[in-house]
Order: structure tokens, then C-alpha cells, then sequence
């Protein structure tokens, strides 16, 4: 684990100097406290890379949970990847279906992938619950979802129903 | 004060005292759906309402999210608002070991005692101590600040270099966005997204609630083992709880001293209080092997610290029309669409209605601990979710959260950003907590800093005030102590 | 009523030219433009480009009660906060859609400099007016009590001229604040020490604390610690005397010359570029309309504010006036933004 601790803090060193690299357009009163932060950083990540070389053999192991995930099995790998995927793609779907079909397909999806086995309630469910929030949003809350033709619809009907 | 108290018993106002908390509760307890929001989202309702059933319904929403929040992140370990992430760290620790009733229970109690310690000295003690408001100048702030980052650095376990790092890597993070000196552009690569900088909800809801999401997840795909999260145990007397207000009085009276006083102070607000109250009282009890890892005295610090700094913020904003904490920010504006100026004179031309607020506040912090002690049962209905469904809705809640605050994909995407940034640090074993409390803070700490040197004439006059000098010192003690602490562990174990 | 009138008058004068026959122009009939066919069937967004609880989100939320109540449509207030305004003022330009249902409650200068100072990636043509709502200009303010509140404007910009820099001046960093306090001194000679602050809020709690001198601020932000005594209004940043204290010096009264209208904040409404002209003209109406009613004036002194509403032509000239003043000033201290 060594070598991506190593990785890890020259990415870290790196990130402060692609920093760095813009204070020329900064005013020069508001340069100095970023700066110092920046040497710090710089400093710090310096230190421990040293002392994780020195000390070599005494290099703990990683983070329990995390050292759990990478050595489980490859079916399980690929599945949690596919999850994280999915509220990914589920973001960037957001703004082109609109909520309701967006957050019904994610939510179903993200079940049937962690293993649940009636499929079919799990639709239901995203369904119901994207609906019911959609509603709750729409008159309660009043939080602007992306609208897609569907939601439009909703947000229409519901309005020429208090007209 | 007595018309005041009449018109908080009325039948109308019990109501939207009891409606209120039970709003706060669950909109608390969702995970990205902060006390903030909360409130903001509720203000065109209260339009409904007289001012005061509308102010005292914000209260109680205010007061009931902030222990909503810490009823996830003790039964799921998702911290529903930022101000539960210590109470995360302890009560859940206690859910683990079967003592998730206790641990609910606890919370509900201290919260209400911090709760209702702030509500009687906001009766009685307000014109007094919102002065306090206006004697902490930059200097103050400045010795404040240095204090908490000293505090959190020095007292966790982790390699010092590595607890340094994260809080440098937390504070340079935060400097993206409009600098303070000019408003012009700082490091955002002509982006214009990155010119609000970094969203500190955004961030916080990655840190802990995407992250725990992943981990729920990755523990669901496993069906040979238990899919309950945790298992609620059993019961427990409510004389088990009383019998703590004696063996921890001094902690409650200390954490809601903390909370209290901090609270009144307008740059900091219920997210920072728990931890500075939580590392305070870890000094008070160093024997206390279980501090961080389950322990009762660090949850009743935690919750009595965020409680007290509820009513602390309340002080100034009534009083001197100064927010203690983005929530009172948002309660200002909500008085002011009511036609309520906060400030020096409502005190003055409405003083049955800020009497019947303050009551009304004390009702509220009653009902919110009646309903967290004895309702704590239903509450662990949460907990027979399987850890699928939970990591689900997780996710779905913490993008919509994030979302909501700006209603920006931007923010979803920061937040996304930091989940990965808990991940990668959590592998390189640095802490995640002095991230957040520079990323918390360090907005505040540049801008105290700059305040300070364009107008301080020198050190001496930094020095010549009592309090800030009281900060240093005691930062300056702790961290000599934890030197010579950490020589001497190194001397007894060689090698 | 005769208030009236005139207001009935220049919705006419705005609105004659969807009417068929100009003679309709000259009398002061009800000049209500068609409504477009299907519109409004949602609510409508008014955008505010600041967080909750703020002037903005203030303005914003009592003029959509009002306008719901006078023309019984529903108005929703969509917060997009961040960066000084400019998340709000580029989704506004960029991404918003001309469909009518989004509707901007934004002010200027500040948007202006998102452009000019910041670099935002829109141009001011990215956004049209349709209607002013008020015109709050800054001001600057002192604490009673201290040696500053026995003085008058003009006595204190001879201390700071003599005692340079000495006088400590809390402003929001290149926002109105910081430009009006910064085309004073040049005028006259006296030199401030400058704190930045990051709000109005932070720099009240300042001055009542005795860190800072004088701040420059917001009339409506200060109006409670006038009245009870502890603060004092010095002087205002416009060349007409301020509405909710017309005792005050303005900048024509002290020989200071300063565009008119331009620094303080410039509340309009505005929709994106490519909004059809029938929405805009409904829209502006109906604006105009609620704006005009007694009740309204009402509701915005109740919550501090006093409205002076502009029609959308008006509106427009102010706008463009404003920018060149605000592209003059920073093309003259080097600061305009290379691409500008």
C-alpha cells in the first residue's frame, strides 16, 4: 500500500500547485492567506511521504472498510460500482427526463441491483414515491424539480384543478 | 411575560407548536435536509398564521430538525444534519453495542435540557447577554477559531501530521470561490459554477451521507449476513434517564453553557458547537476510555451543546436583529416578510408577542423531548428497512438535498466530489474531521484574519483583550500538554 | 387617485402598441394587453439570485404575494444563490427558458459587475427588463455614540483628509459599496482604511461593536438602529434626497459628482432573451399593475421597502445607463475585465 499512499500524496502536492499556479491573477491582499495554506499543504504532504519512506516495514494497512470492498469478490465489486453508476447517471438524467421518470428508473434500478427479490414491488414503490414527492413538492414545499413532459403534465393538471 | 405565557397555551398555538416539531423531526431526520431548508421552505406557509403562531412554528421546526438529524445518524450512522455528526459518532457507537434505545432516548433528553436551558435564559436573560454578541470583534474571533482547530487537531488519536494535512487540505479547499478582499474570482479556472465555491451542505452530505450510502450498499450485496442494520435491543426506564441529570449534571450544565454561549455569537452556529463542546468536555473527563466510541457523557455533550446554541441564536436575532447561524439568517427574513422588524425595537413595540414567542419556545423544546423519549420506539421502525433500501433512498435523498439548497446540479456534483474525497482520505487513514471543521470554519477564520490586520494598529493590541487572550492561552496549555502527552506514550512504548 | 391616472396613463403608453388603434393611447382606459392563449397554466418562477432571508428574497416573496393576490395567478420564488449573485444572474442569461414561467428578480449594478469585473459568461443583451420595482441607494452610516456621530459628512471626509487613513470604512468588496466610497475619496481627497465585508449583516454587528468607523450600507438595514439612537445616517450615494430621510445630504448637495441611480441596488424584474413579445408585455403589465395598487405599497413599506416602480421602458433606459456608468468606472480605474 505503499506505493498508493505515495500516488495519493503527490496527487495531493500536485492539487496545490495547479493552485498555485493561479495566484499571479490574484489581487495581492487576498494572495498571502491561500498561499500560506498552500506551503502548508505542500509542507505536510512532503513530511509524511518521508516518514512513510523511512518506516517502510511499520506501513499500517489500510482502512478496514475500505481494504473489505477491494477484497471482496468480483461480482460484488461490479455491483457496487453499478450502483454508484447509477445515481451518477441518475444526476445527469435529472435535467433531461425529469423527475419523475428519472427518479423512478434510478430507484428501481439501484433495488433490482442490491438484490431485492420482488422486482416488481420495487417498481411500484419508486413509482409511488417519486409521484407522491413530485405532489409534495409541487404544492407543499415549492422546490422547482426538472420538469420533463410528464412532470408538466402534473404541475399542469394539479394547477388547472386550484383554477 | 404572563400575557405572553397565556396566548403559548392557546389551543392554536399547542397546535403549531406540536405541527412544527413533528415537521422538524422528520425533516431533520432525512439525511440532506437540513434546519436551514427547513425553514426556508416553510415560511410561505406561516403566511397563514397570526406572527406569532408563525414564529413559534418556525422555532419548532428550527429546534425539531436539529434532533430529527440526530435520530438517522444514531439509528443508521447518516447524520440528517450537519449539527448531528458528533452525536453520529457516540450515539451510533451505543445503537451498536444493542443500546439504540438509550442511545434515542438520551438524545431526546439532553436535547431538551440544552434545549430548554437556552428557552428560560432567552426569557429571562436576553437584553443582557446579546450584548455579548457585539464584544467578540476579529480578535476574539481570531483567538475562537485558532482554539477549535487546536482543540480538534491535537485531540484525535491519528499521526498529528496527518490531522495538520486535513485541516490545511480543508481550509485551501475553501479558499475557491470570490475572494474576500476584492470579490474578484480566486481559483476557479474561469468557471463560473465555482465562483459561489464549494457548498458547505453539499460537502457535508457527501462526507457522510453518499459515503454511508456506498457502505450500505457494499454490506447489502452480502445476503448470508444479517441485512438489519442494527438490532434495536430493548427498552429501557425512563428512571435510567432521569437518574443521568445527577451522575452527569455538571456535563449537561457545561455543554449547555458551551451551546449557549456560542450560540449567541453570530458567526457560529449549531454545525461547529457540538464539536468544541464535545472536545471541551473530553478534557473534563479524561478517564472516560469510550470518548468518540460510545460514549454517554460525549452524546449528552454533543446534543446539549447544539440545543443551547438553538436559543443562544435566538438572542441577537430578537434582540440586536443579528443571525446567529445560516437557520437564524433565514428566521430574519421570515420576521421581516411578517412585517416584524428583529432589532432593538421590537423588543419595545411588540412585547406581548416576543413574550408569547419565548413561552412558546419553551413549549416547543418540552414537546420535542416527550416525543424523542417516548417515541424513540417508532422512530427504530427505520431499522427494520433492509440495508438495500435504505442505501437507496440514502442516495436518492442525498442528491435531492443537495440539489434543493441552490436547486444546482452544480452542488450535486460537489457533492459527489467530496463523497470521493471521504473515500481517498478515509483509505490514507487522514481523519475526515479536520476537513470538516476547516471546511466549516475557514471561510470565517479568513475573513476574521483580514478584518484583524487592516485594522488592528499592532500586536499590542490584540494582546490588551481579555478574551481573545483567554482563547490563546488555553490553546497554548492544550497544546503543550498534548506534546508532553505524546512523548511520554512514545517513551513507554520503544520502538 | 390621480396617482392613479398617471400609472394608467404609462401602462397605455407601454402597452398602446399591441393595442390597434393609437387614438386608445391618449386616454386612460384600462390598456390590459391580450392575454396570451394558454398562459400562465403553472406557476410562475420569480428567480432570486440570493439565498433566503436576504433583501432579494425578501422583494422577491412580498411581490409574489401581492401579485397573486391582485391578478390571482400563482408566484413561486426560486432561490439560485452563490457567488455575489452571479449563479443566478448566469443561470438567468444562459439557461433559463424564454417560456414566460421563469421571471428574474435581480439587481444592478450587481449584475453588471458579474460581467464587466468578474467575467461571467453572458452580456448584459442576454437578459431584457420588463419592469423596475425600486431603487435603494447605498449610504453611509456612523455610530452615534462615537467621536464620528458629532460630525457631518463634510467634517468627516476633512478628518479622513488630514488623518490619512486612520478612519476605518467597512464596505462589501467591489459591489456599490466599495464604488461609491471609493468615488468619494478620489473626489475629495480623504483616505479610509478599507475593511471588506461579506454582507450587510456582518458589517452592522461591526459598527455597533466599535471595530469599524463608518460603514456604507443600506438605508432598510439600519432603520431600527436609527430609530432607537445608536446609529446615524451620514450621507447618500444618489443626487435625489432618499425617501425614508430626505434630510440627507445628497451627493449634488456636497459637490460630489456621481451618476444618478446607479450605485445602490437596482431592483427590476427581467426574463431571458427570446421570451415572446405578447408574454413580455403581459408580464410587464401585470407588474405594473400590482405595483401600482395601494395594498402593494402597503405590503413593501411594511417589510421595510419603498417602491418606485418604472415601466419597462424606463426600466430599460435606466438599464443601459447604468452600464455605461458602471463600464466608464471600471474602464477608468483599470479593473474592466480584459474580454469586456
Amino acid at each position: 500500500m505503499l506505493y498508493f499512499n505515495l500516488i495519493s500524496f503527490f496527487l495531493i502536492i500536485c492539487g496545490a500547485l495547479v493552485l498555485g499556479l493561479q495566484t499571479p491573477d490574484i489581487a495581492a491582499s487576498a494572495r498571502v492567506y491561500p498561499l500560506v495554506l498552500m506551503a502548508l499543504v505542500l509542507l505536510f504532504s512532503l513530511l509524511i511521504v518521508v516518514k512513510e519512506i523511512a518506516d517502510r516495514a511499520a506501513t499500517a494497512p489500510l482502512d478496514s472498510r475500505i481494504a473489505e470492498i477491494l477484497s471482496a469478490p468480483p461480482p460484488f465489486r461490479i455491483r457496487l460500482f453499478g450502483f454508484v453508476a447509477i445515481w451518477l447517471v441518475y444526476s445527469w438524467l435529472l435535467t433531461l427526463a425529469g423527475f419523475i421518470v428519472a427518479t423512478t428508473c434510478a430507484i428501481s434500478l439501484s433495488l433490482w441491483l442490491l438484490g431485492i427479490r420482488k422486482v416488481l414491488v420495487g417498481i411500484v414503490t419508486a413509482a409511488l414515491f417519486s409521484m407522491v414527492l413530485s405532489i409534495l413538492l409541487a404544492t407543499v414545499l415549492f422546490i422547482p424539480t426538472p420538469l420533463g413532459p410528464l412532470d408538466k403534465l402534473l404541475i399542469e393538471s394539479i394547477y388547472a384543478m386550484q383554477h | 411575560m404572563l400575557e405572553g405565557l397565556y396566548a403559548a397555551m392557546s389551543p392554536t398555538n399547542l397546535f403549531v407548536e406540536i405541527l412544527g416539531v413533528l415537521i422538524g423531526i422528520v425533516f431533520g431526520a432525512i439525511p440532506g435536509l437540513t434546519a436551514t431548508l427547513g425553514i426556508a421552505l416553510f415560511v410561505p406557509v406561516t403566511f397563514l398564521m397570526n406572527p406569532g403562531a408563525g414564529m413559534i412554528m418556525l422555532a419548532g421546526i428550527y429546534a425539531g430538525a436539529i434532533f430529527g438529524g440526530s435520530i438517522s445518524a444514531i439509528l443508521i450512522n447518516v447524520p440528517g444534519t450537519p449539527a448531528s455528526i458528533i452525536t453520529g459518532w457516540e450515539g451510533y457507537a451505543l445503537a451498536r453495542e444493542g443500546k439504540a434505545p438509550l442511545a434515542l432516548s438520551l438524545a431526546a433528553l439532553s436535547s431538551g435540557v440544552g434545549g430548554l436551558f437556552s428557552a428560560v435564559a432567552l426569557l429571562f436573560l436576553t437584553p443582557m447577554l446579546s450584548s455579548l454578541a457585539l464584544t467578540f470583534g476579529p480578535a476574539e474571533y481570531c483567538a475562537l477559531l485558532l482554539f477549535s482547530f487546536t482543540i480538534v487537531t491535537v485531540v484525535l488519536d491519528t499521526p498529528m501530521m496527518r490531522n495538520l494535512l486535513g485541516c490545511f487540505v480543508g481550509l485551501l479547499l475553501v479558499t475557491i470561490g470570490l475572494d474576500p478582499v476584492t470579490g474578484a474570482a480566486r481559483f476557479t479556472f474561469g468557471n463560473a459554477d465555482l465562483m459561489s465555491g464549494f457548498n458547505l451542505i453539499a460537502v457535508l452530505v457527501g462526507f457522510f451521507c453518499m459515503t454511508e450510502a456506498v457502505f450500505l450498499a457494499f454490506d447489502s450485496l452480502d445476503d448470508s449476513t444479517n441485512n438489519e442494520v442494527i438490532s434495536f435491543g430493548k427498552g429501557n426506564s425512563i428512571g435510567e434517564l432521569i437518574k443521568t441529570l445527577w451522575t452527569h449534571g455538571i456535563t449537561y450544565l457545561r455543554s449547555s453553557t458551551i451551546g449557549l454561549f456560542l450560540g449567541i455569537l453570530p458567526a457560529v452556529g449549531p454545525v461547529e458547537t457540538p464539536f468544541i463542546a464535545h472536545t471541551i468536555e473530553r478534557k473534563f473527563n479524561p478517564k472516560d476510555e469510550k470518548f468518540g466510541k460510545g460514549s454517554i457523557t460525549g452524546l449528552i455533550a454533543s446534543e446539549c451543546s447544539i440545543s443551547a446554541n438553538v436559543g443562544g441564536s435566538l438572542m441577537p436575532l430578537i434582540s440586536l436583529g443579528i443571525p446567529g447561524s445560516g437557520a437564524a439568517a433565514v428566521f430574519i427574513g421570515a420576521l421581516t416578510l411578517h412585517g416584524l422588524q428583529p432589532g432593538p425595537l421590537l423588543f419595545k413595540s411588540e412585547p406581548v408577542l416576543i413574550y408569547t414567542f419565548f413561552w412558546g419556545f419553551i413549549a416547543v423544546n418540552l414537546f420535542m423531548m416527550l416525543f424523542g423519549m417516548f417515541g424513540a420506539r417508532y422512530f427504530a421502525l427505520v431499522l427494520k428497512l433492509p440495508k438495500r433500501v435504505l442505501a437507496t433512498f440514502i442516495a436518492v435523498f442525498s442528491i435531492l438535498g443537495s440539489y434543493a439548497i441552490n436547486n444546482s446540479m452544480f452542488d450535486v456534483g460537489v457533492m459527489f466530489g467530496a463523497t470521493v474525497l471521504a473515500l481517498w482520505f478515509r483509505a490514507l487513514r487522514i481523519p475526515i474531521l479536520p476537513i470538516v471543521l476547516a471546511v466549516i470554519l475557514g471561510p470565517l477564520l479568513e475573513q476574521q484574519a483580514l478584518v484583524l490586520f487592516t485594522t488592528s494598529a499592532g500586536i499590542g493590541e490584540v494582546l490588551g483583550r481579555p478574551i481573545a487572550d483567554g482563547f490563546f492561552a488555553i490553546s497554548l496549555i492544550i497544546i503543550v500538554f498534548s506534546i508532553v502527552r505524546r512523548l511520554k506514550e512514545s517513551r513507554a512504548k520503544p520502538g | 387617485m390621480r396617482e392613479r391616472l398617471v400609472m394608467a396613463m404609462r401602462f397605455s403608453a407601454v402597452v398602446g402598441s399591441c393595442l390597434l388603434a393609437s387614438a386608445l393611447v391618449s386616454q386612460p382606459v384600462n390598456a390590459e394587453p391580450a392575454k396570451p392563449a394558454n398562459y400562465p397554466n403553472r406557476p410562475i418562477n420569480f428567480l432570486v439570485a440570493y439565498p433566503s432571508g436576504g433583501g432579494m428574497d425578501i422583494t422577491a416573496r412580498t411581490l409574489a404575494a401581492q401579485m397573486e393576490r391582485v391578478t390571482g395567478y400563482q408566484f413561486r420564488v426560486e432561490n439560485r444563490g452563490g457567488g455575489g449573485g452571479i449563479i443566478g444572474n448566469t443561470y438567468m442569461a444562459t439557461q433559463a427558458k424564454p417560456d414566460g414561467y421563469t421571471v428574474g428578480i435581480l439587481a444592478n449594478p450587481t449584475m453588471f459587475m458579474n460581467i464587466l469585473y468578474q467575467g461571467a459568461h453572458f452580456t448584459k443583451e442576454d437578459i431584457e427588463p420588463i419592469a423596475g420595482i425600486t431603487f435603494e441607494p447605498v449610504i453611509w452610516a456612523t455610530r452615534t455614540g462615537s467621536e464620528f456621530g458629532k460630525m457631518d459628512f463634510k467634517q468627516i471626509l476633512d478628518y479622513a483628509k488630514n488623518n490619512p487613513e486612520k478612519l476605518k470604512m467597512g464596505v462589501i468588496p467591489n459591489a456599490s459599496f466599495d464604488i461609491a466610497t471609493r468615488i468619494v475619496a478620489k473626489q475629495t481627497d480623504a483616505k479610509f482604511t478599507i475593511v471588506p465585508f461579506p454582507g450587510g449583516k456582518p458589517a452592522i454587528v461591526a459598527l455597533l461593536g466599535s471595530n469599524i468607523d463608518i460603514s456604507a450600507i443600506y438605508f432598510s438595514e439600519i432603520a431600527q438602529y436609527v430609530k432607537d439612537g445608536s446609529l446615524k445616517a451620514l450621507a447618500v450615494a444618489d443626487n435625489k434626497p432618499l425617501i425614508e430621510d430626505p434630510q440627507l445630504p445628497t451627493m449634488k448637495a456636497l459637490n460630489i459628482k456621481m451618476a444618478s441611480s446607479t450605485w445602490g441596488a437596482d431592483r427590476f424584474a427581467a426574463v431571458p432573451k427570446g421570451t415572446s413579445k405578447e408574454i413580455k408585455e403581459y408580464l410587464s403589465y401585470l407588474i405594473e399593475k400590482t405595483l401600482a395598487d395601494k395594498a402593494t405599497h402597503e405590503a413593501f413599506k411594511k417589510v421595510g421597502i419603498e417602491i418606485e416602480p418604472k415601466t419597462m421602458e424606463e426600466q430599460q433606459k435606466t438599464f443601459a445607463e447604468s452600464y455605461g456608468e458602471v463600464h466608464a468606472y471600471l474602464k477608468d480605474t483599470g479593473q474592466l475585465k480584459a474580454s469586456q
